[in-house]
């Protein structure tokens, strides 16, 4: 109710009085709103940003319905346009620096509207009606970091519709940018002022019997059935149609029987018999509608059928692979060409055998570590080398077989063959830890064979004419230069040089010259023998063309007074037998006397030499002499 | 010296002292060299060599000689040409007075020819012999005749 006023009998009423009358009666209005504690937006005024087209505005739906907190009726009718780009003082909203934001508040205030001016006994100008209206504010927070801005505070007097944030550079108002959390809803009274009777709850025990309080022990209750802290109830209290294959009628039962009917494994009712399953498409395969049963029946025969097929499932390529260490392909295809293309690289540093892997290998002297097979062909390439490269001591002989594939020798391993190869070399050898090493002993041949056995076959320096070779026949032992002995007959090494040698017997020895150049011949051209056994064995027998010059000499002394013819001679033996009785004999003088006339002659010359003599006539106890040369030739 | 050529009229002779080669008439020369009483009936004095002086004695083979050691030699083919032109000399007459006997003949063994068959053999394009020089020689040569 509100203050009255009691207007008397022929009571003179002023203005003042019957303004107090409408001001009592709208003050009791107000009052029932404050003292019930409603306020706040009702309906309406709802903030959007500005259609059609978004921009610096936003737009409030209508009508709009509030009740501030002094009880005044806030209310509008038609859409308003709320001009965010400048505060209610004109001054702009913009966020100057980027990185930061600016909030705005957009509020709703109480006013009047003055209307139907009249004139009044004062001659004043006052305004008949003033009805209910509204003003919106646009208040703006200072910019702040981006998240961290502060809000317009709430006012007094006005109502909050929403906040409204401000970005750098920003050109439009959009949804994101509308904030209503602070939105002053409608209130209509304060719970804690309402009394309720709980003396007959069962479950609700509020601390006092108010409604704010009922209300904060409904949401407790809540909050622990919701968060299942406490207040749970069994399933079996939530009641469930029965439904397919479910007969149960609450959740717990129904639960049970699900989880049983799923669970099963029975034959021909298996739980994947209550799931239903779609049609799959697929090439080859698809799969129609049915259960999961069916399906994966399906599935299993065409894995088997897949699985088991021994050829020609499909391509590699279509196997997809997880890229892995060095292999970066994708499918089993692009794999196992890279590892065989990578398996089979010479490339230095990603060989193929660098990508196998090799355990230890235990050994001694070498071991191989744990590595790749490279690394381990390395390390025993790195060894070989080393073992060949040892100059001495890189293991005994006799760990090295012999092979012997010409059936040569006894022993089976280096140290022994060579063992066995020194045995017989020592035989007729120094051997290498004696003195003279190497050089022969005893040279001893057995019986060659044949008509001259071919003993010594020396070229020396290269030389046809001086390629020396031993020979022995049953009698005789032949050293011939360019003569070999082909079995019957000689044979010169080259035809442009002579062949000599000598022969020696238990009965003879004989030097040997053929000078024809002739490529074969059996008898010498020319010989000197020294017949050891003969009864004249004094000088060599000569054979071929002998030519012999040597000194002969004679002198005379007339030992009367008176001219005398005197006979002067002598005789000459040969150096060697000639072969024959020479058939020339030619005496040269080297120097004779004045006096000497003609020249020597010969007597009785035969294959041992010859005699000479001269008659000279002489001079009483004169002298006279030939001393010269004689040439022999047989 | 040796002689290295026998033809009807002369003969060849090269000096052995001074190698200097000249021709002998046959008719110039004679079988036999006295001495004294004694007379060497195989050999024949050659004239002294025109160079240089020197005297040639050629020596027929002795009647016992065996067949030359050396066949085909020099040796053996101017022991040949020596028993031939000795051979012929005899059979000219030009034989030392000292070997002939009062009615001019000589003995019949006094000469040695050649049978048909050695000179067929041995002299078949003439009474030559040829002689390698000295051997040091690498390449074969003949001696200029």
């Amino acid at each position: 109710m509100a203050d009255r006023l009691d207007y008397y009998f022929r009571q003179k009423v002023t203005e003042a009085e019957l303004d107090l009358a409408f001001e009592l009666l709208e003050k009791a209005d107000r009052n029932l709103a404050a003292d019930i504690g409603a306020y706040g937006i009702i309906s309406g005024a709802e903030p959007t940003p500005h259609a059609p087209v978004p921009d610096l505005t936003i737009d409030l739906t209508a009508p709009g319905r509030a009740y501030d907190n002094l009880g005044q009726r806030i209310f509008f009718g038609t859409g308003q346009t709320v001009d965010c780009a400048v505060d209610f003082a004109g001054i702009p909203t913009e966020v100057p620096s980027a990185g930061q934001e600016r909030w705005l508040g957009i509020f709703i205030k109480f006013d009047r509207l003055l209307s139907d001016p009249r004139t009044d006994g004062n001659s004043q100008q006052v305004f008949f009606r003033r009805d209910e209206t509204f003003e919106i504010f646009v208040r703006q927070a200072p910019p702040g970091p981006i998240g961290s801005a502060a809000k317009v505070a709430l006012q007094p007097d006005e109502l909050l519709i929403c906040d409204v944030r401000r970005g750098n550079g920003q050109t439009q108002i959009l949804a994101p940018d509308i904030d209503t959390g602070r939105r002053q809803a409608f209130i209509f009274a304060q719970g804690d002022a309402v009394q309720i009777i709980s003396g007959t709850w069962s479950t609700l025990q509020p601390a006092v019997d108010t409604v704010q309080s009922s209300f904060d022990e409904v949401d407790a209750e809540l909050t622990d059935h919701f968060t299942g802290s406490a207040r749970r109830h069994g399933a079996s209290a939530i009641d469930i149609p029965a439904h397919g294959f479910v007969s149960a009628t609450n959740v717990e039962g129904a639960v049970h029987e699900l989880i049983d009917d799923l669970s099963s494994t029975a034959s021909g009712t298996p739980g994947a018999q209550k799931v239903g399953a779609d049609a799959v498409p697929g090439t080859p395969n698809a799969l129609p509608a049915g259960t999961v049963d069916g399906q994966l029946s399906q599935i299993l025969a065409w894995l088997n059928a897949h699985v088991g097929a021994s050829a020609g499932a499909h391509n590699a390529s279509a196997i997809a692979a997880v890229a892995h260490s060095y292999i970066a392909g994708t499918s089993v295809q692009a794999q196992l060409q890279e590892i065989v293309t990578d398996l089979g690289s010479q490339a230095a540093g990603t060989a193929g055998a660098s990508r196998v892997g090799a355990d230890a290998v235990v050994g001694s002297p070498n071991a191989l570590a744990a590595g790749t097979i490279d690394a381990q062909l390395a390390a025993l390439l790195s060894a070989i080398n080393d073992h060949l490269n040892d100059a001495n001591g890189a293991h005994s002989a006799s760990a090295v077989s012999v092979a012997d594939s010409g059936g040569n020798l006894t022993a089976n391993n280096v140290e022994a063959a060579l063992a066995e190869i020194l045995d017989a070399f020592e035989d007729d050898h120094f051997r290498g830890n004696e003195g003279n090493a190497g050089q022969h002993r005893t040279i001893r041949q057995p019986n060659l064979g044949g008509t001259k056995a071919l003993l010594w076959d020396a070229i020396g320096i290269g030389g046809a004419a001086g390629r020396l070779r031993v020979y022995a026949d049953t009698t005789s032992i032949w050293f011939t230069l360019n003569a070999s002995w082909d079995g019957s007959q000689w044979v010169r090494d080259s035809t442009s040089w002579f062949s000599g040698g000598f022969r020696f017997s238990r009965s003879d020895i004989e030097f040997l010259h053929e000078d024809t150049f002739d490529p074969t011949f059996t008898t010498w051209t020319s010989t000197w023998t020294l017949p050891m056994s003969s009864t004249n064995n004094s000088a060599f027998e000569l054979s071929g063309t002998v030519r012999e010059v040597g000194r002969v000499g004679m002198e005379w002394s007339n030992a009367d007074n008176a001219t005398r013819t005197l006979a002067g001679g002598g005789a000459v033996t040969f150096r060697s037998r000639f072969p024959a009785a020479p058939s020339s004999i030619t005496f040269a003088v080297s120097n004779a006397s004045s006096g000497f006339s003609g020249s020597p002659s010969t007597f009785t010359p035969d294959r041992d030499g010859f005699g000479f003599f001269s008659y000279q006539s002489i001079s009483g106890f004169g002298t006279a002499w030939w001393f010269g040369t004689y040439t022999a030739i047989a | 010296m040796a002689i290295h050529e026998v033809t009807p009229t002369d003969v060849l002779q090269r000096c052995e002292a001074c190698n200097d080669e000249h021709r002998v008439l046959i008719d110039d020369l004679e079988v036999g060299v006295a001495r004294d009483e004694q007379v060497d009936g195989r050999l024949v004095p050659m004239p002294p060599c025109p160079a240089c002086g020197a005297v040639e004695f050629l020596v027929r083979a002795p009647d016992d000689e065996p067949e030359h050691p050396s066949q085909g030699s020099f040796g053996h083919l101017h022991r040949m040409l020596v028993d031939e032109l000795h051979a012929e000399l005899v059979t000219r007459g030009r034989v030392n007075a000292a070997l002939q006997d009062a009615e001019g003949n000589v003995p019949p063994t006094l000469a040695k020819p050649l049978s048909t068959e050695k000179r067929q053999r041995w002299f078949a394009d003439g009474l030559r012999a040829r002689r390698k020089i000295e051997q040091a020689g690498r390449v074969f040569e003949e001696e200029n005749l």
